[in-house]
């Protein structure tokens, strides 16, 4: 396995072996991003396509400032988003279902209760915008200013959409832990 | 402060679990990744690595221009020979001396100046073999070849002929074979030609291809499917058994492929605005007509239909030798589709007054009472309270109601509206319904 140094000047010279070895290290890695911005898996790994089109086509940008995983999993984000952005519709129409979610009790969880599977299955069964603001404030740690310019959206949206997201993500978890019988009840 | 606190658990939670998430992707992912790097790589000419794709093109571009040169070179000198592939075909084969080129049209005439016999040529199989013989003295005659066909293994027969080639055209009129009249030399694939024997008497006439056709009788018509250099060759036997020798060459160009299909730019708003995807192959210019008097000559335009309605969109691709194809089809844009739909509630932002603009982009969280719509040109919403006080109106599609009435959030509650306008068909509506005020 070569380092990440070799596979970066490999991948400049636009050496097919050095892009295999790029896909082979970092693919498990960046799809598991892409989970978590698709509603499947199937639009995670074309989402993963794209990303290593990128990647290899823009590989002179990495300027070694940062990690090389930093940099993949940025390109990875702004992919993601990209592809939220073009598959967008008529999603300013959400059910009002959605919003019977009210802020019930105080709860915190167990480090271990929940598989990361299960964050994923509870994750992508927020709306997708929800989604978005989440994935992007809690996990990657941008601000709601930054997400605001990013999803072209009002920063107080961006501020509502991830307290209800959170919300919604703590039912059904309470849910979910309720099902699971191992902690009966909200505390 | 405790909320705080509360909230990070989740965050923590989702981080922690996350930062390690790894997945392995379908084998068909690697795959077809690397496909597209490839067709990409392919399409992105890099100097700094020399490109195996750019090589074969350009040993194709070279193939064919000799290709081309030496058909041209042929109306003078015959190369096109295919030995061997053609049983009882005499295939006449030379290398040109001669320099002074006289007329277009060239007409090859081989002639027979061995006192023979008629049964020679129609059974003779084999390889045949040229060989170039001494210059005839006559000043008309520009080459001679010797041409000896090796008769069938075992027949124990010998035959030679001499060719020879001429070039002048009024010794053609004195020529006792007729000459070929075609329809076409040249052409585009698939092109049909008809070969016409000039003689008048009662020869026996036989017609032979490069490629292999035969037949038989005063005309022939052929139809040329592929593109390539043929060679028709026309072999008249007169009724004392002479033969006589004419040919004639054809090109046929390749031709390109018309293929296209349209999609709406922006489907979610309206199909007025479309783009074309040019699938042509191996043309050169494209020509696009949107059926509504705009045209186009780039290779993928966009265009934007001012009314809606049924167009017939083609595209006519024409390659390097002329050659062109069309393809078309029937576009309905907006297909009559007409509508104006207003949701059953939302949720005001808390913050404060927002104007009530939204576009479908920023209004995900359905903080402005809004229809969704297409082709409404005139608009006119008004929400009235429960009681019958205009609490809001606008005539602005851009505008719907932030849920404030002068700068206070509304109770929550049902509120009713009536919106009315015309679509750009000229087509009034009148819509009225009520709306529900969700606070959280």
């Amino acid at each position: 396995m070569l380092s990440d140094r070799d596979i970066i000047e490999g991948c400049l010279r636009h050496s097919r072996k050095a892009q295999q070895q790029l896909y082979d290290k970092y693919s498990r890695f960046l799809l598991g991003i892409c989970m978590r911005y698709s509603a499947d898996r199937a639009e995670a790994e074309d989402i993963l396509q794209d990303v290593f089109v990128r990647v290899f086509f823009n590989i002179e940008e990495y300027t070694g400032a940062g990690s090389f995983p930093g940099w993949l999993r940025r390109v990875a984000v702004n992919t993601a988003i990209t592809n939220y952005h073009r598959n967008m519709k008529h999603r300013h129409h959400i059910d009002i279902e959605e919003y019977r979610s009210a802020e019930t009790g105080t709860v915190s969880f167990e480090e271990d209760l929940f598989s990361a599977d299960e964050l994923l299955k509870v994750l992508n069964e927020l709306p997708p915008g929800y989604k978005m603001v989440f994935n992007l404030y809690a996990i990657e740690g941008y601000k709601h200013r930054e997400i605001a310019g990013i999803l072209n959206i009002d920063v107080n949206t961006s501020k509502s959409q991830y307290s209800r997201a959170r919300a919604m993500l703590r039912e059904k978890l309470q849910k979910l832990r309720n099902i699971k019988g191992e902690y009966p009840g909200g505390e | 402060m405790a909320t705080n606190r509360r909230h990070k658990d989740i965050e923590d939670l989702f981080r922690d679990k996350f930062e390690e998430f790894s997945f392995e992707p379908g084998s068909g992912v690697r795959r077809e990744l690397m496909r597209r790097v490839g067709r990409k790589e392919f399409l992105r000419f890099n100097p700094a690595r020399f490109n195996i794709y750019y090589l074969t093109a350009a040993a194709a571009i070279a193939g064919i221009s000799l290709v081309l040169i030496f058909s041209d070179v042929s109306s003078r000198s015959e190369t096109d020979s295919e030995p061997s592939s053609n049983e009882g075909m005499a295939i006449i084969e030379n290398t040109t001396t001669a320099t002074d080129a006289t007329g277009d049209t060239y007409q090859e005439n081989i002639t027979d100046v061995q006192a023979a016999s008629g049964e020679v040529s129609e059974q003779s199989e084999g390889p045949v073999t040229v060989a170039k013989s001494s210059e005839q003295p006559d000043t008309r005659i520009k080459q001679s070849y010797t041409v000896s066909i090796e008769p069938p293994a075992g027949s124990g027969i010998t035959r030679i002929i001499t060719v020879t080639e001429t070039t002048d055209l009024k010794s053609l009129n004195e020529s006792p074979a007729g000459s070929i009249k075609a329809s076409a030399v040249e052409g585009c694939a698939p092109l049909m030609i008809r070969f016409q024997s000039t003689t008048e008497g009662s020869e026996k006439l036989a017609w032979t291809s490069s490629d292999g056709r035969r037949s038989e009788g005063k005309e022939v018509e052929w139809l040329f499917s592929e593109p390539g250099v043929y060679r028709i060759i026309l072999q008249v036997t007169d009724d004392s058994g002479k033969e006589d020798y004419s040919s004639i060459g054809v090109t046929v160009h390749p031709s390109p492929t018309a293929r296209f299909d349209v999609s709406p730019v922006n489907s979610n708003i309206s199909d007025r605005e479309i783009m074309v995807f040019n699938y042509s192959e191996g043309a050169l210019t494209s020509a696009w007509s949107f059926g509504d008097g705009e045209a186009s000559s780039l290779r993928e335009p966009t265009h934007v239909y001012g009314k809606s309605g049924s167009y017939n969109i083609s595209l006519t691709v024409t390659n390097e030798f002329g050659c062109s194809d069309t393809a078309s089809l029937v576009y309905s844009s907006s297909a009559g589709n007409y509508r104006i739909d207003f949701p059953n509630a939302f949720i005001p932002n808390k913050n404060g007054p927002t104007g009530g603009f939204y576009s479908p982009r920023s209004d995900e969280a359905a903080n402005v009472f809004h229809p969704e719509y297409e082709g409404v040109t005139e608009y006119h919403l008004v929400v009235y309270s429960r009681t019958g006080a205009v609490l809001f109106e606008s005539r602005n599609l851009n505008i719907g109601w932030d849920g404030y009435y002068r700068g206070q959030l509304c109770e929550p509650g049902v509120y009713v509206w009536r919106a009315r306008g015309r679509f750009e068909n000229g087509e009034e509506f009148s819509r009225s319904g009520d709306i529900t005020l969700l606070r959280f």
